[in-house]
Parts: structure tokens; sequence; C-alpha cells
């Protein structure tokens, strides 16, 4: 018997870490809330709402998004896209990503089950 | 229908810092409407708001201020800080408490009443030596965590690590130090309110009402600076007990000095000639029926004894905290 709470919350922190990642990948052109929500979820990334508005923020406030306001629209929305200190830290992540995945696909690979 | 977003966006931003309260307001309205299909109804800005969740939760996602009082980092101390003061300024309360009923004019005659304002005294000043401690704790650590630099500045090295007591013989237990602190200063101030107060109620009863005192008063003035001092001792040692919370060298020096000073100051107090008044020993003379100067001859007789206990309790106890503190040593 598998202890379903206990896998959700694993799963949960598993997944925290690479929502960041998620993210910056995909703001190489200006996206608003909602517009990559859908993105990402299209894309098989699950992501909640209440998570995903708050961490584009925080991004923001830390350099790595720049943001603007379109008022044009009937509905104002304001876009996020990569900053180039967001750019830089990006492909940074992105190479750690690649050598975590490596290593622990060969961790996984060596057990037997 | 507008009105349940409006409640929704008001529940989050309220929570919020006042300089980001207006933007995320904003922003967060534009995501719920792009959330919601074309005329929504009632039902669809309900399904939209569930999925956003509560606003409590929201808004603390949204904010960057940390969220509590005392961070995880310092809370193992401000715990520790905190029992120490409320215990040190809980009895110091207490103490202040007592003292003033002693000395205060509105004393009441009955030994009932007189015992029952001594304790309440005590009671009442130990909350309130408590709620101070936990006020000012509280604040000092809220100043030191928002004002004060990075607790660890200084990198951690192995040399910080405290020494093992070599068993469980070598450690103070807690209890054991704050209620000898506690009954010491208790019993000091009874003894005191009860010799000090007008009319004193550790006294000769005859009908119910005290007519006279079993100490000389005028003595008990004249020690009045040496027994306060005293508790005030106690007390200091307790604390350094709680704070190192092993017998080590410096603890075992204070509490003997402590034990010292005590038995000193208990035997020369007792083997003073006119400790106990004169009218007291011939009423207890006459009412077991022997003669006054046979009575005061028990009375030096029974001051000897005491001496002796004293004495020999101070010389055990001193031994026994050697003794506990050489194991540590070992």
């Amino acid at each position: 018997m598998i202890n379903q709470s206990l896998l959700a919350g694993m799963i949960t922190e598993l997944r925290r870490g690479t929502l960041t990642l998620a993210v910056l990948s995909q703001l190489e052109k200006p996206q608003y809330g909602y517009s990559l929500l859908q993105s990402l979820e299209g894309k098989g990334i699950q992501i909640e709402a209440n998570t995903l508005y708050p961490l584009m923020r925080r991004l923001e406030s830390q350099g790595l998004l720049e943001n603007s306001w379109d008022t044009s629209s009937a509905r104002p929305r304001k876009y996020y896209v990569l900053s180039g200190a967001g750019r830089e830290i990006y492909e940074a992540l992105k190479d750690e990503w690649m050598k975590t995945c490596q290593s622990i696909n060969g961790l996984l690979r060596e057990t037997k089950i | 229908m507008k009105n349940l977003i409006d409640r929704y966006l008001y529940d989050v931003s309220r929570r919020l810092p006042e300089e980001m309260r207006a933007d995320v307001e904003r922003e967060l309205r534009s995501n719920i409407e792009d959330m919601l299909p074309e005329n929504p109804g009632q039902g669809d800005i309900e399904k939209v708001l569930t999925e956003l969740g509560s606003p409590a939760k929201l808004a603390v996602r949204y904010n960057p201020r940390p969220r509590y009082l005392i961070s995880p980092e310092f809370f193992d101390e401000y715990l520790m800080v905190l029992k120490i003061a409320g215990i040190c300024l809980g009895a110091l309360l207490a103490a202040l408490a007592v003292f003033k009923i002693v000395f205060s004019d509105a004393g009441s005659t009955d030994i009932v009443s007189a015992v029952v304002s001594v304790i309440a005294g005590f009671i009442g000043g130990a909350f309130d030596g408590v709620v101070y401690a936990f006020f000012w704790v509280t604040i000092v650590f809220f100043c030191i965590e928002h004002f004060g630099g990075k607790k660890n500045a200084r990198p951690w090295s192995p040399k910080y690590l405290p020494e093992v007591p070599a068993n469980a013989k070598g450690l103070i237990r807690r209890g054991d130090a704050v209620a000898r602190a506690i009954f010491s200063i208790l019993f000091t101030a009874l003894f005191l309110a009860g010799t000090l107060r007008q009319p004193p109620f550790i006294a000769w009863y005859e009908t119910g009402a005290p007519t006279v005192a079993l100490f000389d008063s005028q003595l008990v003035q004249r020690f009045l600076p040496f027994f306060v001092s005293m508790m005030a001792l106690t007390l200091a040692v307790a604390m350094l007990k709680l704070v190192i919370g092993r017998w080590n060298i410096a603890v075992a020096a204070m509490h003997c000095l402590c034990g010292i000073i005590g038995a000193v100051i208990g035997v020369t107090f007792i083997n003073n000639p006119g400790v106990f008044t004169g009218a007291f020993i011939a009423r207890f003379a006459e009412k077991v029926q022997v003669t006054e100067r046979a009575m005061s001859g028990y009375v030096g007789i029974a001051v000897t004894v005491l001496t002796v206990l004293i004495v020999v309790g101070a010389i055990g106890d001193i031994i026994a905290t050697i003794d506990r503190t050489a194991k540590n040593y070992k």
C-alpha cells in the first residue's frame, strides 16, 4: 500500500524547483499570466494559477524578468519577458538541470527492481 | 456578480504591504478575467476563485516579507531565553510583591488573611514577571531578527561544540534549581512577613489573635540587609544553574558559596541572645508548666541542635556538590 498523501507531498516537492526553470524557459517572448499558464499546461507542466502568478512576480522582483503593462487592448495585461540577467541565469540553470538529469538517470538505471 | 471578484481581490490585497497592493490587484484582476469565459455566470466566477484558493494563502505567496516574528533560526534561543527570563523575572517580581505587602501599613490583623495576601501577592508577582519577560524577550528578539545582521556571520566550527557531561548526575535539573530558589525565597519572605508585619503572625496566639511575637523584630530588622542579599544571591545562583545547565566549577563554587553564606547568616541569627522574645518564652513556659529559667535552658539546647543541623546540612551539601562536579571532570 502506497501512502498516497506522502507520495503527493514528495511529488509536489520534487516539482517545486523545476517550476522556475519551466517558467524561465517560456519567457523568451513576452507573456501574461494566463497565457503562460495555458502554454505550460499545453506542454504537460502541471502548475496551479495560485503558484504561477506569485512566482512570476517574485522572479521579476529578483531582476530575472521585466514587465510592461499593455493597456492598448480592452483588458489591460501585464506582460513578462526575460531580462538580460534572467537569460544568463536561465542558461546556467539549464546546464545544471541537464547534469542533474544525467546523474539521476544513471542512478535509476543501475537499480533493478 | 463582479462583486465576488472585488471581494476576493480586496481580501488578498488587504493582507499585502501597502506599496504592492494596487499593482497586484490590477494584475490579479486581469488574470482572473482571462480565466473566465465570455459573459461569465456566477458559477464560472466561483469556479475560478475556488481554483485560485483561499485569499490568505495566495497573499502569503505574494508577500515578500517574512511571515513570522521569530524565525526558526532563532526560535531555540528565543525559547531558552524566554524560559530563563520568565523564571527569573517571575521570582523577582514575586519576591518584590511579597515585600510590598510586608511593609505596607494596610496589614490585616488575622493570620489567615495575612498568609492569603502574601500568597496572592506571590502568585500575582510571578504572573506579572512572566508576562513582562514574554513581552520584552519577544521585542528584543524581533529587533535582533529584523534590524540585526545575519546570525551566522561567523562560520561555524567544531570547536564551538559544548562538552558532553560525563553522566546524568552532572546535569542540573531545571525543575530542581527553580524549586530550590522559589522555596527558599518564599520561605524567607514568609519569615520576614511574619515577623516585621504589624502585628506579626509568627507569634503566640490567644483566642485566635497574635499577642507576642516569636522573633525579636528589631534583631530581624538589623539582619534584614543580609536576608535580602541572601534572596538575591539565591536568585542569581538559580539563574546561573539554568544558563549553564550542568555542574561545572563556577556553578559548584557559586552554589557552595551561597550555602556557606546562608549557613553563616542563619547560625549568627539564631545564636543571638535575644533572638526569641522573653515574653514568648515566658508564655510558653507557663503553658507547659516549667520555670522560665528551665525554658531558657531548653531554648539554648534547641539553638545548639539547630546550629549543628545547619552546619552539618551545609557541609553535606558541599560534599555532595563536589562529588557531582568531580564526576564531570573525570
